[in-house]
């Protein structure tokens, strides 16, 4: 009896603070949280009560022993209070039940208080083998009646809310209810079934230490993020109880030959269980390592996503940003050509010579004054075209039955007075045939074939620039060939795959374009030729070669 | 005497009349220079709604139907296209031949011109006052 007195004070001193030290470390994890809270107060009483029940178990003073006992059957009554706390947290009871609070805190404080102040509930200990046991008094049926009700209402809670939890949760609440399922069914063999119905009394503490398994799982179901499949669990407890009653047994050897073969089960069921157990761990190890490499693949994966909604909202802005601006300058395209308009209007009035003969030097010099005009007038129109075309606008109204040759002519003559000035030839070499009529905007595409002629008038210091016009038949469908050739500068290979795109909007490019006025008359000159449903391409042999240019228009 | 007198009253009053709808002061002056250089007789109305006012008057004869209109289409009040739906509404004015004169290039306006049967949509700085000129007087033939 006296290994079992031992192992039996070792276990005291062990299981209380060990409680006490769970509390602890679950409230320390998160002090804010109110679960948390609540569990050190749990962790708190069961320690106390652990305590009071062993020290008053081997208290050989009768007063003492009484006060004990006692407060013993007083601290399971208070211990409703945290545990109803606890539970509304722990459940995330939405409603709080506040009538129900006040009477189970009431309920929970009158039994502490009639227990420990009364003889209702203790009225006696008695000294046994097994030391000071407590005598029950008249009120004990009404005292276990409402701790019952209080488990029972309680209990109820969990099993209500398991079902309305997702699984996480939901395991949450198996880890609880299994620590206090064998919490209960330990009390139950050893506090209540062998000391009433078999008359074995000694074995009591078991039912008090058990408490520990509550706390264990709760703690457990508190702090981990990830819990273990409750099988896990259950094999891992059952290994441990089998190995305590084992030993149990052990200790209550009578004969030397029991001691031994007893002895050595309960060593072998200790080293397969330690077996099993360390098996099972690394499994469930490895497991966690897989989830945790799962988790942070898919957090990576949220990264990117959140990244790319930002890229995605960044580059809406900048969207709406660009077409701001394009508005911008479509809005303001009236306040820019009125002046010009007044300008333009009234070198023309001069030249018609509606305010008299114009001195032949000031006529010089107000012509130099238009050509400058109309060249910002061209810029404006430049600018309101490519503003058109990036708004998505289409700038191009086709009119059918429209007639090239007179467009040609037209531009011919508005460019004849600077060829002349380069000495420069520039013809327009007449089709044989008349030419078909093609569906076009006569202004758009008057501007389309003005800014390659022009060019080819630019780039040209000797020679000259020859337009040619003729239809054929490309597959079943008639066109209509418009060929500019000039003798120029020519056009180096790698610039003729770009020389149509917007190169004039990106930033290095967009100086030499500047510098060179190429470039956006070019771009212009191709979108309007696509909106007449009609390709425009350039060919060159290389630098000093010249270059030829070809219009083709698909005919009504 | 007499007959010279006769003959100058005749000439005015062959006189062809452009009603010019216009709110810019030096655009109103180019085109009343060189549109009364070519013998026509001038009106101009700077406001929208004086516009619709004289659309009034003329459907009701108290004012002279002109032979042909210039329509600014940003006046400081309204829509020059206001002005031209406006005028194609009614039996007396709708024939009246219309160019709508404008430094805004925008081709749903031009669309909204073409559907209301104007006489063309023409940008200003691209008509200058000479070639305008040849334009009226091509329309006036017709």
């Amino acid at each position: 009896m006296d290994i079992f007195f031992l192992i039996n004070q070792v276990s005291a001193i062990v299981i209380s603070a060990f409680c006490l030290f769970l509390g602890f470390w679950v409230y320390f994890t998160n002090t804010k949280s109110r679960i948390n809270q609540f569990f050190l107060w749990l962790s708190v009483f069961l320690f106390l009560w652990i305590a009071v029940c062993y020290l008053g178990n081997i208290s050989t003073d009768a007063v003492v022993a009484l006060f004990l006992g006692k407060l013993a059957y007083g601290t399971v009554a208070i211990f409703f209070i945290p545990f109803y706390f606890f539970s509304i947290y722990f459940l995330k009871e939405q409603k709080r039940f506040k009538y129900l609070g006040i009477f189970v805190c009431a309920s929970s404080l009158s039994l502490f208080l009639l227990s420990i102040f009364t003889d209702l509930m203790v009225k006696n200990m008695e000294f046994t083998e097994a030391g000071a046991i407590p005598v029950l008094g008249d009120g004990k049926f009404a005292y276990f009646a409402i701790i019952l009700f209080l488990a029972l209402f309680i209990g109820t809670r969990f099993f209500v809310r398991y079902f309305k939890f997702p699984n996480i949760e939901k395991l949450k609440i198996q880890y609880f209810l299994i620590g206090v399922s064998i919490w209960i069914s330990m009390n139950l063999v050893f506090n209540v079934i062998l000391p009433v119905y078999q008359k074995i009394p000694e074995y009591w503490q078991f039912g008090n230490y058990s408490a520990i398994f509550f706390l264990g799982f709760t703690a457990y179901a508190i702090i981990k993020r990830d819990l273990f499949g409750i099988k896990i669990v259950l094999t891992q407890t059952l290994v441990g109880i089998i190995a305590i009653l084992l030993l149990v047994d052990v200790v209550a050897s009578e004969t030397l030959f029991e001691y031994i073969w007893k002895g050595i089960l309960f060593a072998l069921f200790v080293f397969l269980g330690w077996l099993l157990i360390r098996s099972v761990l690394k499994e469930i190890k490895y497991r966690e390592k897989i989830k945790e490499a799962y988790e942070r693949e898919v957090g990576y994966r949220k990264k990117i996503k959140e990244a790319y909604e930002i890229e995605k909202k960044a580059h809406k802005e900048l969207q709406r940003l660009n077409e701001a601006k394009t508005q911008f300058i479509m809005a303001t395209q009236h306040h820019l050509r009125t002046p010009l308009t007044s300008m333009i209007g009234y070198l023309d009035l001069i030249f018609g010579g509606i305010y008299g003969k114009v001195p032949q030097k000031l006529g010089e010099t107000l012509k130099k004054f238009e050509v400058s005009t109309s060249r910002l007038i061209k810029v404006v129109n430049e600018l309101l075209d490519i503003s058109q075309f990036q708004l998505g606008k289409k700038i191009v109204i086709l009119k059918d039955g429209i007639d090239i040759e007179p467009i040609l002519r037209e531009i011919m003559e508005e460019l004849e007075a600077e060829a002349k000035t380069k000495k420069i030839y520039l013809e327009l070499v007449k089709p044989k045939k008349a030419l078909p009529l093609t569906k076009a905007d006569p202004e758009k595409l008057k501007v389309a074939i003005t800014n390659i002629i022009d060019n080819g008038v630019k780039y040209t210091s000797k020679g000259g620039v020859t337009i040619s016009l003729k239809a054929q038949m490309i597959g079943a469908k008639a066109k209509l060939q418009i060929i500019i050739k000039d003798t120029g500068m020519g056009i180096a290979k790698e610039e003729l795959k770009t020389l149509f795109s917007r190169t004039f909007e990106r930033g290095e490019k967009a100086k030499q374009v500047y510098t060179t006025g190429r470039g956006i008359g070019l771009y212009i000159t191709y979108q309007i030729i696509k909106a007449h449903n009609g390709k425009i391409w350039a060919e060159s042999e290389g630098r000093n070669k010249g270059t030829s240019f070809y219009i083709e228009l698909p005919v009504d | 005497m007499p007959s010279s007198n006769y003959r100058i009253q005749s000439k005015s009053f062959m006189k062809k009349t452009i009603l010019i709808i216009e709110d810019d002061i030096a655009t109103i002056d180019i085109y009343k220079t060189i549109l009364e250089k070519a013998d026509f007789k001038i009106e101009v109305v700077r406001w929208g709604e004086e516009a619709l006012k004289k659309i009034e008057k003329i459907k009701s004869g108290k004012s002279k139907k002109p032979d042909l209109v210039l329509l600014d289409l940003i006046l400081p009040d309204i829509s020059g296209m206001n002005v031209l739906e406006e005028m194609k509404k009614h039996q007396k004015t709708k024939n009246i031949p219309a160019f709508v004169l404008t430094n805004y290039a925008d081709p749903e306006m031009e669309k909204r011109e073409n559907k209301l049967k104007g006489d063309g949509y023409f940008l200003k700085t691209s008509y200058t006052p000479r070639k305008l000129v040849e334009l009226i007087k091509k329309k006036m033939k017709k």
